[in-house]
């Protein structure tokens, strides 16, 4: 018998960085399951494309690295980095902004600094950043919600994804141009008798436009706390009045 | 009824501890040889005053307490003293240290012993001296002695004694089977030593994962008509920290660098108390302990009372270990516990359990991840401290940062590295720093000191060339002023007597 030689504590918890990192995707749910029934299927397409993006160079550079790129993959950092990412990107957002976004996030973000753990800033949030300081028009394309427009079906999606330009339907009237455009009429009658500004479509543009008008910081802090806050506050008229929206 | 205050963080690993079935307390067997350790408990080593070929009985001191931080040891069974030599210990750091090997007779012969009954008409002094010359030393883990924790002195007048009856930690079930089996002892234990320090109350506190101790030292405290409060509080890791008790039952917490004597208070262990009843009441040395045996490896695990110095090897047989290849045996419990280097090593005042664990009970950790700041680790810490913090600054070894966030508060009770899911080994790191900000403050002090000699070298190097300054100018001013008085110059003298050598050197050559 020989024995061994290790320090306390002996015991330890299950807890596992894959565990934690299981348990932030699992928190995005609510927040994806919204997005879609607003938008439809154009951030679940961002997420599953991105994902796929990430987890191929985050491998790739893994190995360049000279780390086991399996190690790397099985922690599902990279997966919670694309996610966060592909939710705050426009749901059909061309297939080359989810690239350089997430490949900005991986490289940039993240394994440049040396990878898990030795990130500075949020990786997700630097892809994020780069995107709409460079892309300024395409990030600020969000498409009209369910309600004001047809939500594009699976097929239409990918179409719009992969071949952008061959399908232009699916934008409309925001609430902005409303009030822009708007001469006559009071915010309160405006508030109960545009369709773009009542009824299932009207709630959700509010909340992706007053998600981005206020709280913007939050989002870097925590997106599903930001789109928590943006939902309820864009079912309450008087905070709306209040901000003067 | 008490109200009960919970601590910041803790953790809830599995408490194991119906393996070794509590309550049920077993002699050990005396070994054929006992391996005495000089220093059993935190201080000065005892100094042996016996030699090799002595025959010894039972409860004979064999070793004499050496000033104040230090107690004496006692031979646990009669036999012939061997050897005093260097031996392996049971230690964190795997060193030896001095040990008086006694090489038992059977026969099991003891001293006499005299007891005082009547300790309530006893002046406090003589007690803690006869509890010293008992040799008892704290039985939770750290040793402390006794009679120094019983001494706090005038300006820390004393209000509770604590009886922390926590025993948080997994598998030990020590206490627990002590305060099942002798509840009384406990109780009248509590007592000697509430009278010793002058408190007004006694309190006794149990987790409630304990519920036949609580019954039975309730019971105890019934039978004996007596003014003992017994609190029970929730099952928590580390809820048995010394500070941590004392923050649960009272709402107080101990100040940073300070002990709970500051805020009238002094906590024992439950062995402690029943180890001081028997030195008072029957007057007799610790020389035995109760040691938790527990661990899947073993096939027959519990609680034995076992000789001071039975070699760990013979408790482990006992307890019917079987492994082949590697195997840890932890001294004291998964959380706290360190690996034993050498099963020879024997076990002291201080051994409360030995564990030894399966591999799939007790897996090793993974490698180390990289810390991905989660945090679990801060809301895991019973005193509150910034462990992931304490972590960066103690590998970029940042000594001011560390002691900023309070290192020195950290007890070591691992319950960060087990919720880490990066299974980053935090407590090392701790003791690693720890151990680098002594090192460096001794070298300090080092360094100060020669400094300081080397100054006061200088000061009297520069006395010394003043005083013969001075000798030099008295001299020079008393020949000044001669010449002054006689109308001659000395030295004007010595050349003209120069001058007139060597002329008539020169005229008789």
């Amino acid at each position: 018998m020989s024995l061994l030689r290790v320090t306390s504590p002996h015991a330890s918890g299950q807890g596992q960085v894959s565990s934690v990192m299981r348990d932030v995707l699992i928190a995005t749910l609510p927040g994806v399951l919204i997005l879609t029934a607003y938008f439809g299927p154009g951030t679940l397409l961002n997420i599953v494309f991105g994902g796929l993006i990430a987890v191929a160079t985050e491998y790739a550079i893994t190995a360049l690295r000279g780390r086991d790129p399996r190690v790397a993959i099985s922690d599902l950092s990279i997966l919670v980095t694309s996610t966060l990412l592909c939710i705050a990107l426009p749901p059909y957002a061309p297939w080359w902004l989810i690239v350089i976004g997430v490949l900005t996030a991986v490289l940039l973000g993240k394994q440049v600094f040396g990878g898990l753990g030795y990130n500075p800033f949020n990786p997700a949030m630097v892809g994020y950043v780069v995107l709409l300081i460079s892309f300024p028009v395409q990030m600020s394309a969000w498409a009209s919600p369910r309600g004001l427009a047809e939500v594009p079906g699976l097929g239409d999606t990918l179409r719009h994804v992969f071949a952008p330009g061959t399908i232009d339907a699916v934008t409309a009237a925001t609430p902005l141009d409303l009030l822009r455009q708007n001469t006559g009429l009071l915010f309160e009658d405006l508030l109960t008798n545009s369709p773009e500004l009542t009824g299932w479509g009207g709630i959700g543009w509010f909340e992706v436009n007053l998600a981005f008008l206020r709280w913007r910081p939050l989002a870097v802090v925590s997106p599903d706390l930001y789109l928590a806050c943006a939902h309820r506050y864009a079912r309450c008229p008087r905070c709306l009045r209040a901000h003067r929206i | 009824m008490r109200t009960i205050h919970d601590i910041h963080g803790g953790i809830h690993p599995p408490e194991r501890k119906a393996l070794s079935r509590p309550g049920d307390l077993q002699n050990a067997p005396i070994p054929p040889v006992l391996v005495l350790p000089v220093r059993q408990h935190l201080g000065v080593p005892a100094l042996p005053i016996v030699a090799v070929g002595d025959t010894v009985l039972g409860g004979q001191v064999l070793a004499e307490a050496q000033g104040v931080m230090s107690v004496p040891v006692h031979a646990p069974s009669s036999g012939t003293v061997v050897a005093i030599e260097s031996r392996p210990i049971a230690h964190a750091s795997g060193l030896a240290d001095q040990c008086i090997v006694i090489q038992t007779d059977g026969e099991d012969h003891w001293l006499a012993f005299e007891g005082v009954t009547s300790w309530r008409e006893r002046d406090p002094a003589t007690l803690v001296e006869r509890i010293r010359e008992a040799g008892i030393a704290g039985l939770g883990g750290a040793g402390f002695p006794t009679a120094v924790k019983l001494s706090p002195g005038p300006t820390r007048p004393i209000e509770t004694l604590l009886v922390n009856g926590t025993e948080c930690e997994p598998y030990i079930t020590a206490d627990d089977t002590l305060m099942q089996c002798r509840a009384d002892e406990l109780v009248e234990g509590a007592h000697i030593l509430a009278h010793i320090l002058s408190a007004d109350s006694i309190l006794i506190g149990i987790e409630d994962n304990k519920p036949d101790a609580i019954a039975r030292v309730q019971a105890a405290i019934s039978r004996a008509g007596v003014d003992v409060e017994l609190a029970t509080f929730p099952t928590k890791y580390p809820s048995g920290g010394e500070k941590q008790i004392i923050e649960i039952l009272t709402g107080q917490q101990v100040p940073s660098g300070g002990i709970p004597a500051d805020i009238g208070i002094v906590c024992v262990n439950p062995g402690t108390a029943v180890a001081t009843q028997q030195a008072i009441v029957d007057g007799k040395p610790l020389t035995h302990r109760i040691v938790t045996l527990t661990g899947e490896a073993l096939a027959a695990p519990q609680n034995v009372t076992a000789c001071l110095g039975t070699p760990i090897t013979q408790l482990l047989e006992h307890a019917e270990l079987s492994v082949d290849g590697q195997q840890r045996i932890i001294h004291g419990g998964p959380m706290m516990g360190f690996a034993v280097s050498d099963l020879n090593a024997p076990i002291t005042k201080i051994t409360n359990c030995l564990l030894a664990p399966t591999a799939t009970e007790l897996p090793l950790p993974d490698p180390a991840q990289p810390c991905i700041r989660c945090g679990h680790c801060a809301e895991a810490c019973p005193a509150s401290l910034l462990p992931q913090q304490l972590y960066w600054y103690a590998r970029a070894k940042d000594q001011e940062q560390l002691a900023e966030h309070r290192l020195f508060d950290c007890i070591e009770c691992g319950a960060c590295a087990y919720v880490c899911p990066s299974q980053i080994p935090l407590v090392q790191y701790y003791r690693a720093a720890k151990g680098q900000i002594r090192d460096s403050e001794q070298e300090k002090r080092r360094s100060d000191n020669s400094r300081e000699r080397f100054e006061a070298r200088q000061a009297r190097l520069e006395a010394e060339t003043a005083a013969r300054e001075a000798k030099r100018a008295a001299r020079k001013a008393a020949a000044q002023s001669q010449a002054a008085e006689n109308g001659s110059d000395p030295i004007q003298e010595a050349i003209e007597r120069a001058k007139a050598r060597k002329a008539e050197q020169e005229a008789n050559p």
